[in-house]
């Protein structure tokens, strides 16, 4: 230990790794739980239908079943989701369900193949209603109403200044229609947990990304107060989103409770498709105007989102969507409506930048378009419309002073003139795109706060107790180095507790990009309240003055001999107190106004720009991604590896929903025909990063896990219409599209 | 749950015993199809029988006219990498090579991708271009099949209840080059869109093209190799392709995932054949 | 049935019913966790053990032919203390993130070193390109197993 040694932006080994490199990391699905009953669900095989009857006698009849669960069995309130004011999922379906595979009943059984067969021995009469599977279907007169409420989830205005007059005086106006498909997150670990009762609490362990809301919808399923369910967040393998509603948890956390044993479930990879989140479609109208040099002068975009059978992250897709509907730009004239409408499709839910992505594809290629015809070099017209400090966005959010996209543009444009031509080759286009964007940090509008604490342990050193899920992206080694700089430590002097509701407080989701900069900061609150009550404390032990005191990471130094954490510890326990640093930190928000969307709807803003090159093969139209460059503001790598990842992983999940991803409801049932990038499919991502130090950050941190995929998709689609002279409006760009546009390109 | 069985006879008589002694046995080799159905509840076989071991289903003979009689059981892998295949039929080689991921190359063997006669299965229009042959084993004892009366339609061969398929033969190919082209959604572990096969041999004067994945059972494309044969040259290439295009057409009609498949079939001949014959330089 | 073969060096013996798979037994019966289910089909390669120094989807993979085999799971690469120069590389490149994919990626990177110590890039992007990873967008897994054939150079 040195408290020379810097800890921020050096990566260090972070301690997980070398449990998964020997195969001993137990995710929850690994662990050896005794005595648990096996669980199986009966899922619904209609989209949209009243429940009439739930027949279970030939379930319960079989030998090693020990019980049968609907919805009249769930002890609390039968309706759950992350959003207050949506809360509008069973998880046991009660009188309808909404979509094929919502959960109708559940079976505990002493095996698993019991608990399957008798699973499958389940009847349910359904009466079937009219399914709605796209938003045009469910908003049109005569669609059964899939809520009471009715098929609009919710909806969102936004206008800024007069885009009407703007769009009448402009030189150039460009529309298009873009959609995106629906996308599964695909999170190599499928849904796993199980529960055990501790005394009389409900204890889940469980893969999540959000385990202190996990605790509080339970605590609502299950009828319990929260001091009787306990939520611990196992070895998660991969989220991205998915992992944010509630899965397994409610089914073994219920199982336990009725039974009193433990429970345990995991989901196969085709229940994880047929039951789990998906990422929204979008169709999107645009209109875009701007003068003759290419300043952008308004933006008018009609935003609507499949959000399926339950809300679930739906208003803030659909609201965040409409935040960043105009891109990294400068547009002083806007109006966008957003819309989110049920469907019987599976749940949209959070994945992965929460909308953004889908209306980068429009903004992005509204720009190509600006630039076409006015004759104007795409990377050139970004810079000119690119948002500086001070400038305002679309909601009339003043910037500060960590915008880096001018940097990001800067930066491909030399990547680009260094790229040069590529090698003829007359099987084949080539093109180059170009992709940027912004991303808030946080949730959108609202109070999102994080807390933290750190406490001396028995050995006399620090431990810090987050609530923040490391999901795999690293958060741990990310807060950790924020703690030890904070403290003057290595990382390895400091202990971890994470993401147990018993012994943490909640640092919000494992979401939206926020926790480097929303936990990290709490963390180091945290640090440094815990250093100066350790400092005040030595002070009146020793009577010694403040200013003469230091922290060394063991204790408080004075002139002579160095007071211990324990002994500081411990003159506190005396008095009642204790030697604790509890942090917290909460994004300064302003909610966006109901009519115009008008607000400040994060405190600070990630900024990216990629650029690709692209080859296109004439005969068969297949489309492979050659090169991708990649750079991030990201306020200030904390754990610059961690980065890098993020961004070279985000990418890749880029390159898949611009080329092959689209999840067919009625088909995609595994990995066989559900196609993701393999290693084959992706470029070397070069990956890189700029630093505009966020005042407000940790160090001056912003976030990177979700802006990492937001620019690939458009820039890889930019590419593909440069290579072959038309634009594809809707993704994937796949084999289909891609051909057709060949075809055209012929035409012309 | 029943516990099925899982037995390894060593021998072909075993193998045909086994298979007779009960109903509802199914011969497994890798696996990498059948446990899918397994867990998918499509197929629900009494017992498993594993051919694997039975010494004429593996390895490569090399026959007196320069024919191959490859073994049944023989993965993927062993199959792009043996050398022998590659000297005589590289189309083959590159065929297996671009069966799934390596994993199921390991597992997956050239007789259950012909076995199941599926309509996307990688290695039938390589085989249909070399002119392959069948060999089974059954009660009845040997049995050869042309591949014409192997394959009688999607998902369905010649093959008995109770047999055996034992060999593949493959003609030498002396003097012709090959090319094999694969079409899919992503680069790796992936169903064929689309695939092209060619032989090519103009000292010889003939030509063989066959495709995979459009049409309901492998077989030549007796119009667009005559239409090669005009010259072996760029023209004649262009030309197979229409025709390959035009016998497509005729057979699998309009369907909606023609629209992409019947220009590229013309497209990706045209490529196969150019790539074969190295009339330009194909990357 | 019985079978009996070489786990990760050692003899073992089992009793398994026909349809077990070779994941299904090393998990249960071995609790050797480190291959995972991650889609029970063959697709995405986090099943992946060595069969007689071949990589195959252990989750498609019948127990039964197990017997005489050798097999080797990612827990007989290297423990703590005696790291392979893959798993060494995995942890100082950024390879890991979630970990679900990575025993079966360092099995298949194990599967191509073994036949091949030095491989070009594109065999090593041929030898993983049967597992999934959602995570690192596999640049950096490349990388990592890059520079473990540049260490055994």
């Amino acid at each position: 230990m040195s408290s020379l040694e810097k800890v921020v932006g050096v990566d260090g080994d972070r301690r997980d790794t070398l449990s998964k490199v020997t195969g001993r990391e137990r995710f929850s699905g690994d662990y050896k739980v005794p005595g648990a009953l096996a669980l199986a669900i009966a899922r619904s095989t209609e989209a949209h239908a009243l429940i009439k009857n739930i027949d279970s006698s030939k379930a319960q009849a079989l030998p090693w079943v020990v019980r049968v669960f609907t919805a009249r069995d769930v002890p609390g309130e039968n309706s759950y989701g992350i959003i207050p004011i949506t809360k509008d999922q069973p998880m046991l379906a009660e009188g309808k369900v909404r979509f094929k595979g919502e959960a109708v009943a559940l079976v505990a059984a002493e095996t698993l193949e019991a608990a399957r067969e008798a699973a499958a021995l389940i009847r349910v009469d359904y009466e079937p209603l009219k399914a709605s599977f796209t938003p045009e279907e469910a908003l049109a007169d005569g669609a059964d109403k899939i809520h009471e409420k009715g098929n609009l989830c919710f909806e969102h205005d936004s206008l800024m200044g007069d885009p009407d007059k703007a769009f009448a005086e402009a030189a150039v106006v460009v529309e298009d229609t873009y959609t995106t498909s629906s996308i599964e997150h695909s999170y190599m670990e499928p849904e796993s947990g199980f529960a055990v009762m501790e005394d009389d609490i409900v204890a889940v362990t469980v893969s999540t990304q959000n385990p202190h809301y996990d605790h509080a919808d339970l605590c609502r399923l299950l009828g319990l107060e929260n001091d009787k369910v306990r939520v611990k967040q196992a070895t998660t393998g991969g989220g991205f989103g998915g992992k944010l509603d509630l899965s397994v948890h409610s089914y073994v956390a219920l199982a336990t409770l009725l039974t009193g044993r433990p429970s345990r479930l995991t989901y196969t990879r085709e229940e994880s498709f047929a039951a789990s989140a998906k990422r929204h479609s979008f169709t999107m109208k645009y209109r875009t105007a701007a003068d003759a040099e290419g300043n952008l002068l308004a933006v008018d975009a009609e935003l609507i989102a499949d959000t399926g059978a339950y809300a679930s992250y739906g208003v803030a897709v659909a609201m965040r969507a409409a935040v960043h509907a105009a891109g990294p730009y400068m547009v002083p004239n806007s109006r966008v409506y957003s819309r989110a409408v049920y469907t019987n499709h599976v749940f949209s839910g959070a994945m992965r930048g929460f909308g953004v992505p889908q209306v980068a594809l429009a903004h992005e290629s509204q720009m190509e378009k600006i630039a076409a015809k006015l004759g104007i070099d795409p990377i050139e017209l970004r810079l000119k419309n690119a948002l500086k400090p001070g400038d305002k966005t679309i909601t009339g959010q003043v910037l500060g002073d960590s915008v880096g996209i001018r940097e990001c543009l800067e930066k491909i444009k030399a990547v680009r003139d260094g790229w040069g031509a590529a090698a003829d080759d007359p099987d084949c286009f080539r093109g180059i795109g170009v992709g940027a964007m912004l991303y808030g940090i946080g949730n959108t509008g609202v109070s999102n706060p994080s807390t933290a604490q750190i406490r001396v342990n028995e050995a006399g050193g620090v431990t810090l107790y987050t609530g923040c899920a490391d999901i795999g992206q690293g958060s741990d080694h990310a807060l950790l180095a924020i703690c030890a700089e904070t403290l003057g430590l290595s990382r390895e002097d400091i202990a971890l507790v994470r993401a147990d509701t018993k012994l943490t407080t909640n640092a919000g989701a494992t979401s939206a990009s926020r926790q480097t900069y929303i936990s990290g900061n709490a963390v180091k609150d945290a640090s440094e309240k815990f250093m100066a009550k350790a400092i005040e404390e030595t002070a009146k032990i020793t009577g010694k003055d403040i200013a003469d005191l230091c922290f060394t990471g063991t204790g408080v130094k004075g002139a002579e001999r160095e007071v211990t954490l324990t002994e500081i510890a411990e003159s506190l326990k005396e008095q009642g107190n204790e030697l604790i640093g509890e942090g917290y930190f909460d994004p300064e928000t302003v909610p966006l106004d109901h009519h115009t969307g008008q607000g400040k709807p994060y405190s600070t803003y990630g900024f990216a720009a990629q650029l690709t090159r692209v080859h296109v093969d004439k005969a068969t139209a297949e489309v492979k991604v050659e090169k991708l460059f990649a750079v991030h503001d990201i306020g200030k790598a904390i754990y610059p590896q961690g980065v890098i990842g993020q961004i070279s992983g985000g990418s890749a999940m880029g390159v898949g929903l611009a080329l092959m991803e689209e999840f067919d409801h009625a088909s995609d049932k595994n990995f066989d025909t559900y196609l993701i990038p393999t290693v084959l499919d992706v470029p070397d991502v070069e990956a890189s990063f700029i630093e505009h130090a966020e005042p407000t950050g940790p160090y001056g941190a912003k976030g990177v896990g979700e802006p990492a995929l937001i620019p690939t998709a458009p820039a890889i689609v930019n590419a593909i219409s440069d290579a072959v002279g038309v634009r594809i409006t809707s993704l994937p760009a796949n084999l289909e599209r891609v051909h057709r546009a060949l075809q055209l390109m012929g035409g012309k | 749950m029943a516990k099925r069985e899982y037995l390894k006879p060593t021998t072909l008589h075993e193998a045909v015993e086994i298979l007779a002694a009960a109903p509802g046995r199914r011969i497994v080799a890798g696996g990498t199809d059948l446990m899918v159905y397994i867990r998918e509840g499509k197929e629900a076989p009494a017992a498993l029988v594993d051919v694997t071991a039975i010494p004429e289903l593996n390895g490569v003979q090399k026959l007196g006219d320069g024919a191959l009689a490859v073994g049944a059981a023989m993965t993927h892998s062993m199959i792009g990498s043996d050398p022998d295949i590659r000297a005589v039929a590289p189309v083959l080689s590159d065929a297996s090579s671009s069966v799934g991921a390596v994993q199921i190359r390991n597992l997956a063997t050239i007789g259950g991708n012909v076995v199941n006669g599926a309509v996307a299965a990688d290695t039938l229009s390589a085989l249909a271009v070399l002119d392959a042959a069948f060999l089974t084993f059954g009660p009845e004892g040997e049995k050869r099949y042309t591949i014409e009366e192997f394959f009688l339609a999607p998902g369905k061969t010649a093959v008995g209840v109770g047999e055996v398929l034992t060999k593949i033969l493959i003609p030498a190919q002396p003097g012709a080059s090959h090319a094999f082209i694969k079409v899919a959604r992503r680069r790796a572990a992936a169903i064929s869109r689309l695939a092209v096969s060619v032989i090519a041999n103009p000292d010889g004067g003939y030509a063989r093209i066959a495709v995979g994945a459009v049409l309901p059972k492998p077989g030549r494309i007796t119009p667009a190799e005559e239409a090669l044969k005009e010259g072996f040259d760029l023209a004649a290439a262009k030309a197979a392709g229409e025709a390959a295009k035009a016998h497509v057409l005729s057979i699998s009609g309009e369907r909606p995932s023609m629209v992409y498949k019947l220009p590229v079939v013309s497209s990706a001949v045209e490529k196969a054949v150019i790539k074969a014959l190295s009339l330009r330089e194909v990357k | 049935m019985f079978v009996e073969f070489t786990l990760n060096g050692e003899k073992v013996s089992a009793e398994i019913s026909g349809e077990t798979t070779a994941l299904a037994l090393l998990r249960e019966n071995f609790d050797l966790i480190g291959a995972k289910e991650g889609c029970g089909v063959g697709e995405c390669g986090a099943c992946t053990i060595l069969v007689d120094g071949v990589a195959v989807n252990g989750c498609l993979y019948l127990a039964g032919k197990l017997d005489g085999r050798e097999v080797v799971t990612v827990e007989g690469v290297g423990g703590e203390d005696a790291l392979d120069p893959l798993q060494k590389k995995f942890m100082e490149h950024g390879a890991v993130q979630c970990g679900y994919c990575t025993p079966g990626m360092l099995l298949s990177a194990k599967a191509l070193l073994i036949r091949n110590p030095k491989p070009t890039l594109d065999e090593v992007k041929v030898a993983i390109s049967g597992n999934l990873c959602r995570c690192t967008g596999y640049t950096p897994i490349v990388k990592a197993i890059m520079a473990a054939t540049e260490e055994g150079k």
